[in-house]
């Protein structure tokens, strides 16, 4: 098993006040969806937060480890949590700025743009660590689709 | 063959799912589905990878299958459980379809096994039941819960 260092860490630190800030920001903004709503998009991003990283992170592929060893850790966990209020930020900025249409792709693409600056500073301070070629490229299409799929979620939930 | 196997029921599966008579919407059926994914992949990823309980192939086709059989298989037979007994009225009924259901998840951890996508190495099938068990009680204490909120909002609401 790879163990990349032992420290407790800027990448800790980083999880843990990142969860904190963005949930204290989660609750504190007005509140326009309902509770169930809130809790459906802040789990989509769990779940396919959790669903990529417990599928490219583990053999037999393999491609990249989070945190500080190639073994799951509660911090792992927590940094999957921090997905949550990511997926329900990018909801409520959409619904907020009632863009519809061509625009959407252009949201996507913005969004995708913060992901990939969001990834860079996690590589920087230990936060993923690639392997086998594996390079922040890849990133680009996993957020494109993930996020397509969080709005046509929204949409199939609206429409539901 | 595995991944075959694996992409037809899944496929069979979704398409179960989508017409299947639903007695919960859309949102609560996607939260239980979520709440019970993510507890399948965290209990699987700490058995399998840092416990050791039980190996995954190298193989491509057969980690897919695995996959299947992780994010898509088992929690749809969940929520096809979850929607079906919330339609069943009497013990009996539910009982006997709890145990319908644990049969079929079981017979897809026999196929696992027998198709070499998963080696037991320290887990047993008595130990694979009691997990299938859990799931299928926690995607029912799941949506209690969702139903719950969902009241509570409601009478909130008026």
């Amino acid at each position: 098993m790879k163990v990349y260092e032992r420290a407790f860490d800027l990448n800790e630190w980083f999880v843990i006040l990142s969860v904190l800030v963005l949930f204290f920001l989660l609750f504190s903004l007005p509140k326009i969806f309902s509770t169930l709503e809130t809790i459906g998009y802040s789990l989509f991003g769990l779940f396919f937060g959790m669903f990529s990283d417990q599928t490219l992170s583990v053999s037999a592929w393999d491609f990249y480890d989070v945190n500080d060893t190639a073994a799951y850790q509660g911090i792992d966990f927590l940094s999957y949590v921090m997905y949550c209020p990511y997926s329900y930020f990018f909801v409520y900025i959409y619904v907020k700025l009632n863009i519809k249409g061509f625009y959407s792709i252009l949201y996507i693409v913005i969004w995708t743009v913060v992901s990939m600056v969001m990834e860079w500073i996690g590589t920087k301070i230990g936060l993923y660590h690639f392997d086998k070629g594996y390079s922040m490229v890849w990133s680009v299409p996993i957020y494109l689709l993930f996020q397509s799929m969080l709005l046509t979620y929204y949409h199939l939930v609206k429409a539901n | 063959m595995a991944l075959a196997i694996a992409m037809t029921i899944s496929l069979f599966l979704i398409q179960l799912t989508i017409f299947h008579r639903k007695m919960r919407s859309f949102l609560e059926n996607s939260i239980v589905f979520f709440g019970v994914s993510i507890f399948i992949m965290n209990y699987l990823t700490i058995i399998t990878w840092n416990m050791k309980f039980i190996s995954t192939s190298d193989d491509n086709t057969l980690f897919l299958t695995f996959l299947l059989h992780r994010n898509l298989i088992t929690p749809l037979i969940i929520i096809l459980f979850i929607n079906t007994v919330s339609m069943l009225t009497s013990r009996k009924a539910k009982f006997g379809f709890f145990a319908c259901t644990l049969l079929i998840m079981h017979t897809f951890n026999l196929g696992s096994v027998y198709l070499k996508v998963e080696v037991y190495n320290e887990w047993n099938f008595f130990l694979a039941i009691m997990m299938d068990c859990i799931l299928l009680l926690i995607g029912l204490a799941m949506l209690k819960f969702v139903m719950m909120l969902g009241r509570r909002e409601h009478y909130e609401g008026l």
